[in-house]
């Protein structure tokens, strides 16, 4: 596993107080919404503007885009890889 | 002037660190020793749903779990200020030019520990909300004795206040410690038993002049049950209040 995709996992556990799970908890391949870690679309808000307070990576809100980049941790480690400034 | 009478069929309160009845005994003599706070935690609600909640919320949920098993075909919650310190820090975070936490402003509403609760419990009966100052507490007993007279047959109360954030002060002093007490309320038997209580509410005509509030309701109210003797006198800035026993 990238030391991005652990840096994520850590960044969803904290912007989202999900303080009962642990990195290893998440499976990077795993959905994080509905079903999978069973985030909802409050979590996907706060989670775009950690990534964006964090990596400075802005996601346009109406991009059909988001979906997929938000599919899971190794998406969005390949989406703040690519767009970090 | 109103005047309304109800039986309290059970009440219970939590405050970090106190719980039982003879904890809150000592702490209504003033015997407070020092207590371990180890942090509330509603069992009841998911712990998905479970994170949205601040310590308060946790705390009043629980409160609100450890009542006895019950029925109750409505539910009031009053807190004066609710979840404050979530909403001074997203104020604090607007004046620095901070971007607001999205699961900050979605629950920064006063009725949030409301809604947690009925999406956990799936509870579709009518759910209030109160919020009126100083008179929460009373105006929340006469919300639940409105209910009783529209054919609910047992309605539950659960009040909730933390002190406020140090930028509030001196303006504004709301006890010492956060505090959450549930009550489970019926219509009055007429019996007069110990469980049988009034709550006279008369209007103010000459307003008192000082106007910080230095006296929280709910501390108050927790000594007054406590205490079988006790009669109960509050003045808020509009109304003059008393709370006693009808045996």
């Amino acid at each position: 596993m990238s030391n991005l995709e652990q840096e994520i996992k850590q960044l969803i556990i904290d912007s989202l107080d999900l303080e009962d799970l642990s990195c290893e908890e998440i499976d990077s391949n795993e959905p994080l919404f509905v079903d999978g870690l069973g985030l909802d679309s409050i979590d996907a808000l706060e989670l775009g503007l950690a990534i964006q307070k964090e990596y400075g990576v802005k996601l346009d809100s109406d991009s059909e885009e988001n979906r997929k980049h938000f599919a899971n941790v190794k998406s969005l480690a390949a989406l703040i890889a690519q767009h970090r400034p | 002037m109103i005047k309304v009478t109800f039986s309290v069929n059970a009440w219970t309160a939590q405050s970090p660190g106190i719980q039982s009845l003879d904890e809150w005994q000592a702490w209504s003599e003033g015997k407070d020793s020092l207590r371990e706070a180890t942090p509330a935690t509603p069992k009841s609600i998911p712990p998905m749903l479970r994170r949205r909640l601040n310590p308060l919320g946790k705390l009043a949920l629980s409160c609100f779990e450890s009542l006895p098993e019950h029925q109750a075909d409505a539910i009031v919650f009053c807190s004066e200020h609710g979840e404050v310190e979530r909403t001074a820090s997203l104020l604090s975070g607007i004046a620095c030019n901070e971007d607001m936490s999205p699961t900050s402003f979605s629950l920064s509403v006063h009725n949030s520990i409301a809604g947690i609760y009925s999406i956990a419990h799936n509870y579709k009966s009518p759910i209030n909300a109160i919020c009126a100052g100083p008179d929460s507490v009373f105006t929340t007993l006469i919300e639940a004795y409105s209910l009783l007279k529209d054919k609910h047959q047992q309605v539950a109360c659960l009040i909730y206040d933390e002190p406020l954030p140090s930028m509030y002060l001196p303006a504004h002093k709301l006890g010492q410690q956060a505090l959450a007490i549930a009550l489970l309320i019926s219509t009055s038997s007429g019996n007069g038993g110990s469980n049988e209580f009034e709550l006279q509410g008369e209007p103010l005509i000459k307003k008192p002049t000082q106007t910080a509030q230095t006296r929280y309701p709910g501390e108050e109210l927790i000594k007054f049950l406590l205490n079988p003797d006790a009669t109960m006198q509050y003045s808020s800035s509009a109304h003059h209040w008393t709370l006693k026993r009808t045996n």
